[in-house]
């Protein structure tokens, strides 16, 4: 098995499904002779040409109606929105037409539509190319919502959303791009959409995260373990539908939930799944449940403050010694 | 609206307290004038308190299991506009009784209906998994301390309790208090046996006549069972035995005029003895849809305190359990009691000699000997026999 980044995995999932299958398109700005703003298009259009990887002029709503009208018509596109805070200009499109259609057409037709962007803090890119709104897409029904944490989870479950005949969110994180780590060789290689990953076993409590935070869930992790706290952490992978068996089974192991998230807390992706843990679970909770989410707050520019907006390995290490007397 | 109290009721003279089984309605709920609150139990029924007032029941004062004494505030009704102080005031003003102390619990024994659940302010601090193995475990979370923050009860602590008890005694023998019921029955009986100088006289009946009376009666509309024919029987032989329907009161035999039998019916949760008023007065239909509907309201415990008193003779009936005879206790400051045993097929030999089948009852009249010489209970028992054999 080859090393390789986030980056080159999704490059390569998106490579080997445009020779697989010659509906798979590319379009998005700058995803052609520039390679993508995140350099995650780099080969494609000297591999594929102009008729498969599309350049867009600078509009959002463009390339996801065009994307709509091609997978309603018989392709498979991709399309790259380059910062996922850009997605307000576009958000009719995708909540109301590419969510609803096949819904609204009774089934008649299908929208095989993946909709690539990029989130999440650390690069000091200030509140509007900083944000964290899986949450909004989490939302709506007919949308399935997919962020991966390491290059293989990402080739893998890139490759599932460009086969699945639904339209999937397929957000990644701008720090995960130069992440280096195991990504499988086999064009099959696919990761269904719906399963979440055990990254970590543990006893003592469950740490419930996704995407860059799953990161920083495993070195708190190893933190806690110095003072004899042995953490599970679970990687959600797809945030919708949500794999809450994987969290049950846990919860029902260690009687503690934590969630972490880059989002905001109110209504968000812990709120959701405490929210599920209290309904289905309460018999099997032994402490209150800690949600652990990005301060309430515009993400700053400043580097200091951007940093202790979102939650770290320390941040979640503290909060987890300080909720009870572990011993 | 001006708050309205809720207490446990007096139901009789000789009533001190009532334990409360189950509550039908939840705080905060709306409750109409004369709907059923709560069942409580008292030492001689199971009974339903009713609301007195329409409005919304604001404060249940004391858990399920609890025994309050008589008079004492229970719940506080009011229309919800209420300030919590208020109400607080209010309980404070009707001086509730004070919350029991929790009982003390020695290791390797349990003690049920558990006694954490303090009346009003009682929520013990547990996490939900705690709560769910403490009851599993039958651990009692007031006799656990939390290391939780703020004294929460977890998991460790219940597991820790486990394993103290394990520790402390192997067995698992239960500790059960006594019901309220129980005690009572419980006081009677010893108090009988105690002060009662009693002997007890049986005697053999042939029921082949009565049985086919029963028949009869049966073909004609009257559902008449072996008890209400003896019940029927007694009812008529005791007016010639005065001393039998009667009270001795130390330095005097108080002597009933009215004939009032008490029929011990049995429970799971213990015995009632409601009382068939003036029955030498009652034909054996009327004695038979009497005993019917008292039994079936004892038997829903929902028989009335007033039909459990004023009884002047008992009869105990345990022939449909198959028991050949049987001594019950008497209970003062009655003289006497009958006790009846099952019809068994013997062969008996008639006067000239020849062996027939006969359907034989044996009956045990157990009596007070400070009021009643065996003379007279022999031939009560005869009298009963001719009775019930020209039935």
């Amino acid at each position: 098995m080859a090393e390789k980044t986030y980056r080159e995995a999704i490059i390569e999932a998106m490579a080997e499904e445009m020779r697989r299958d010659a509906r798979v398109v590319l379009i998005g700005e700058d995803v052609g002779r520039f390679g993508g703003a995140m350099g995650a298009s780099k080969g494609l259009f000297d591999e594929f040409g102009p008729e498969r990887v599309i350049d867009t002029p600078i509009s959002e709503a463009a390339i996801v109606g065009s994307a709509l009208g091609m997978a309603l018509t018989g392709q498979r596109p991709v399309a790259e929105l380059m910062f996922i805070d850009f997605v307000g200009v576009c958000m009719d499109q995708i909540a109301n037409q590419v969510a609803k259609v096949r819904y609204m057409l009774g089934g008649q037709v299908k929208v095989p539509l993946v909709i690539r962007t990029q989130g999440g803090a650390g690069k000091g890119y200030a509140a509007q190319h900083s944000q964290s709104l899986e949450a909004w897409f989490t939302h709506i029904p007919g949308l399935k919502v997919v962020m991966p944490s390491k290059p293989g989870d990402a080739k893998g479950l890139l490759k599932s959303a460009i086969r699945d005949d639904n339209p999937v969110m397929f957000i990644e994180h701008k720090l995960l791009y130069n992440l280096k780590g195991e990504v499988p060789e086999d064009p099959e290689y696919l990761i269904p959409l719906g399963v979440a990953e055990v990254k970590r076993e543990g006893s003592h409590l469950t740490l419930v995260s996704y995407s860059r935070q799953v990161l920083n869930c495993l070195e708190a992790a190893e933190e806690l373990s110095q003072h004899g706290i042995e953490a599970e952490v679970i990687d959600l992978r797809t945030l919708r539908p949500m794999d809450f068996g994987t969290i049950a089974g846990s919860i029902q192991k260690t009687g503690r939930l934590v969630t972490v998230e880059e989002g905001y807390p109110q209504c968000g992706i812990g709120a959701e799944i405490i929210a599920r843990v209290c309904e289905r679970c309460m018999d099997s909770l032994d402490m209150p449940p800690i949600r652990i989410a990005a301060k309430d707050t515009p993400i700053p520019f400043a580097r200091v403050l951007e940093q202790a907006t979102i939650p770290s390995p320390q941040s979640i290490a503290q909060r987890i010694l300080a909720a009870r007397k572990w011993k | 609206m001006a708050l309205t109290k809720v207490v446990m009721p007096k139901t009789g003279a000789e009533m001190e307290e009532g334990r409360i089984m189950a509550w039908r309605r939840s705080e905060g709920e709306r409750v109409r004038k004369g709907e059923v609150l709560l069942e409580i139990e008292t030492d001689k029924a199971i009974m339903e308190v009713e609301s007195p007032e329409s409005g919304i029941l604001l404060k249940r004062l004391h858990a399920e299991g609890q025994t309050v004494p008589a008079t004492c505030l229970i719940a506080v009704l009011g229309d919800g506009s209420e300030a919590a102080e208020q109400i607080g005031e209010f309980i404070q003003s009707e001086d509730a009784t004070p919350l029991p102390q929790p009982r003390p619990v020695s290791a390797g024994t349990e003690i049920l209906p558990p006694p954490s659940t303090l009346p009003g302010t009682g929520r013990i601090k547990a996490s939900p998994l705690a709560r769910r193995l403490a009851e599993e475990k039958g651990i009692d979370l007031a006799s656990i301390e939390g290391t939780g923050p703020d004294g929460r009860i977890e998991k460790e602590d219940v597991l820790r309790a486990v394993d103290r008890r394990a520790a402390a005694a192997p067995s698992s023998d239960l500790v059960v208090p006594l019901s309220p019921m129980r005690r009572a029955i419980a006081r009677r009986v010893a108090q009988s046996n105690q002060e009662v100088p009693a002997f007890s006289v049986t005697l053999s009946l042939d029921m082949t006549g009565a049985l086919s009376r029963k028949k009869e009666l049966q073909a004609a509309g009257i559902l008449a069972s072996i008890n209400d024919l003896v019940v029927f029987g007694v009812s008529r032989v005791l007016a010639s035995y005065p001393d039998l329907n009667a009270e001795f009161k130390g330095d005097s035999i108080l002597r009933h005029s009215d004939i009032n039998l008490g029929i011990v019916v049995g429970t799971e949760e213990g015995l009632y003895v409601p009382v068939i008023r003036a029955a030498d007065k009652l034909s054996l239909g009327e004695i038979a849809a009497e005993t019917e509907r008292l039994t079936t309201l004892a038997q829903r415990k929902a028989i009335t305190e007033k039909a459990l008193t004023g009884g002047t003779f008992t009869i105990s009936n345990l022939g449909m359990y198959g028991v050949d005879s049987f001594n019950a206790v008497i209970l003062p400051p009655q003289t006497g009691i009958l006790s009846v045993g099952s019809i068994v097929e013997k062969p008996v030999r008639g006067k000239n000699g020849e062996l027939f089948w006969s359907s034989a009852m044996s009956v045990t009249l157990t009596v007070d000997h400070r009021a009643v010489d065996g003379l007279t209970a022999a031939k009560f028992l005869s009298d009963l026999k001719s009775l019930l054999q020209a039935l």
